[in-house]
């Protein structure tokens, strides 16, 4: 998988390459952001196995302390510094950005070495508003939705040729571009039901019979359907491609669309939006985030009664078939 | 000879009869149902969209202008069929009714018309005009109707903008800038406040950041206090006194844990009592921008 997956990101890795190889004279530090499970730490991993030799790895945990980072990166002898998850380096809460300030003053202390950081956007779009992040970053790579292709490539990897059968799940029978349909208009106070005709218009139909285009197949338009539901993000991706198959069968009908029609209370969706602006992060530390503005268990059950967080050992995470929604009410709310 | 008065009067009962009243009922009822359920469905639709709310809410006083205005036409020209003659009797008529009786009633209603071609203020904004301060939740051909802070549904006359300036927050958009002032002893340590203030506002749940709307904070010195005004953006200027308070009480919790205190002079022999030093975090100054 991690080989499939990284090639979908060639020319990321090209990049990343090429800007470390110029960095003789002066280095230059690299910044790779995504929006959750897009892979960005599998990426990194990728870029530290071509610098074996010459790097160390840093991951930032999602626990509670993370004060170890200064003396840690102090020790560090070799030239390039890797950092996984940087944005678990700040909290949202007055005095919540020293840890950040501190890697930011080491980067530009640290003139002989070369750091290379990974970032959730949501984080980093932030953190750019309040403390300019980039400045420090002269080299920024944000991983880009994968396509159809790719797609195809990673979900296809673990399967020979002609394992998986793909059917277009369409009814039979002739489409005609206008149907006559009737909705029932129910009269309670009367007991009874009216049948109102009205006309059905089947545009796609239409375009594709005025199209030259050759028809697509079943497996085109799975793939590119699976690459509409999930945005392009490869683990939703997955996910939606293990709910859709059926046995070794692919219904483009029947494929998983990650639906939510749940509207939250501001305080709630804030909540959601932290963590999905840190992607995992440990309920302590949260509560220590929120202070005692808002009820933090209510909005916590409700997350999970709605099914957009999980919590496995104190740890919560956002769930990726709820992250577009969350991101689309945030926006709407105007918290990103 | 006969009176002039008189006959305009005559002239226009005479276009009056049971039918034609009924017609002119019938419309009006129309068009103000109509004209409800029309800003009903905007107002549910305004809601649906958060960021542009105040842009679509906009569009209710026109349309209830706009609707209106055909109403009068429609009676005029088809109902009435008034032709120029019964016009000039009519005017004569309601120019004497609007002369002696309703003046003020009619500078409402044009200064209603001025608010929707001039757009002072809009929907949604929020506004202080004379002595009233609020959401405008309606403009109406009379007046314009406001939500106070207490909740309190205010009707402020269309002819106050004749007479009085209007400030507005928001001038059409959703956001609105916030300046929270706090106060601080002379002794204290002005950047350290600076910073925390500056914090607290980008760490709030309620503040809007982008290239256009960024934080300012100010320090100002008095002989007696030490003055760190912060000014950001509110994402939704229903949430006006909720971001400030969110400011005020952050800070100064943090306040408390760096040691900086509130100004002596304004609660002289405070400290001498509290030796801990410490002030309650939860204390409110909203000062100047206080309402």
């Amino acid at each position: 998988m991690p080989g499939d997956f990284v090639a979908g990101y060639t020319e990321e890795t090209e990049k990343v390459v090429d800007a470390i190889r110029k960095s003789g004279i002066e280095p230059v530090n690299i910044a790779i952001f995504s929006e959750p499970f897009a892979g960005k730490t599998t990426f990194l991993n990728h870029i530290y196995a071509i610098f074996r030799g010459r790097g160390a790895r840093i991951s930032i945990s999602h626990s509670d302390d993370i004060s170890y980072l200064k003396q840690h990166l102090k020790d560090i002898r070799e030239s390039i510094i890797f950092i996984d998850d940087c944005h678990l380096l700040y909290d949202r809460k007055v005095d919540g950005f020293e840890e950040l300030k501190g890697l930011l003053d080491f980067i530009g202390e640290s003139t002989e070495k070369i750091f290379i950081t990974s970032w959730n956007i949501f984080s980093w779009n932030y953190l750019n508003k309040t403390h300019h992040i980039e400045k420090h970053f002269p080299c920024r790579i944000e991983l880009p939705e994968f396509g159809v292709e790719q797609i195809r490539s990673v979900l296809l990897a673990p399967y020979i040729s002609g394992d998986i059968l793909f059917e277009s799940g369409e009814k039979n029978g002739i489409e005609h571009v206008l149907e006559f349909k009737s909705y029932t208009l129910n009269l309670k106070r009367m007991d009874k039901n009216i049948n109102i005709p009205y006309p059905n218009f089947h545009y796609n139909l239409l375009k594709e019979k005025l199209s030259f285009k050759k028809k697509a197949t079943p497996d085109e338009v799975a793939f590119t359907k699976i690459k509409e539901n999930s945005s392009g993000n490869i683990l939703l991706s997955k996910i939606i491609w293990e709910k859709s198959l059926q046995g070794s069968t692919i219904r483009v009908t029947d494929i998983y669309s990650p639906s939510y029609e749940v509207k939250l209370e501001y305080d709630t969706l804030f909540i959601g939006f932290l963590i999905l602006s840190m992607g995992n992060i440990s309920k302590k530390r949260l509560e220590s985030t929120i202070g005692d503005e808002i009820d933090i268990t209510r909005s916590l059950s409700l997350l999970l009664e709605h099914k957009i967080i999980r919590i496995k050992d104190g740890i919560c995470s956002i769930r990726p078939e709820a992250m577009h929604h969350i991101e689309s009410l945030a926006r709407n709310r105007r918290l990103l | 000879m006969a009176n002039p008065s008189s006959n305009a009067a005559e002239t226009l009962l005479s276009l009056f009869n049971i039918e034609v009243i009924l017609q002119i009922i019938f419309l009006l009822v129309f068009s103000y149902v109509f004209v409800r359920i029309l800003i009903f469905f905007i107002l549910r639709l305004s809601e649906r969209f958060d960021k542009y709310r105040v842009q679509i809410r906009m569009i209710s006083p026109i349309i209830k202008i706009t609707v209106y205005v055909l109403v009068l036409y429609l009676i005029a020209s088809s109902i009435l069929a008034i032709s120029t003659s019964q016009l000039v009797a009519f005017s004569a008529v309601a120019g004497a009714i609007i002369g002696f009786g309703l003046k003020d009633l009619f500078s409402d209603l044009v200064g209603g018309i001025v608010i929707i071609l001039e757009h002072p203020y809009h929907v949604g904004d929020q506004i202080e005009m004379g002595d009233y301060y609020g959401e405008v939740v309606d403009i109406g051909l009379r007046s314009t109707v406001l939500r106070t802070p207490d909740d309190n549904t205010v009707s402020a006359p269309n002819s106050l903008i004749f007479t009085e300036s209007v400030a507005s927050g928001n001038y059409g958009s959703a956001e609105m800038m916030i300046v929270t002032d706090m106060f601080m002893d002379p002794k204290s340590d002005a950047y350290l406040a600076m910073r925390i203030a500056e914090e607290a506002a980008f760490t709030s749940k309620y503040i809007l950041l982008d290239e256009d709307h960024r934080i300012t904070v100010l320090l100002n010195e008095f002989p007696s206090h030490l003055r760190v005004r912060v000014k950001a953006y509110v994402n939704d200027l229903r949430y006006e006194f909720k971001f400030r308070s969110d400011i005020t009480r952050r800070s100064w919790k943090a306040f408390s844990e760096h040691g900086i205190k509130a100004p002596e002079a304004f609660f002289p022999g405070h400290y001498e009592r509290d030796s801990t030093g410490g002030r309650s975090s939860g204390r409110s100054t909203g000062g100047s921008s206080d309402r």
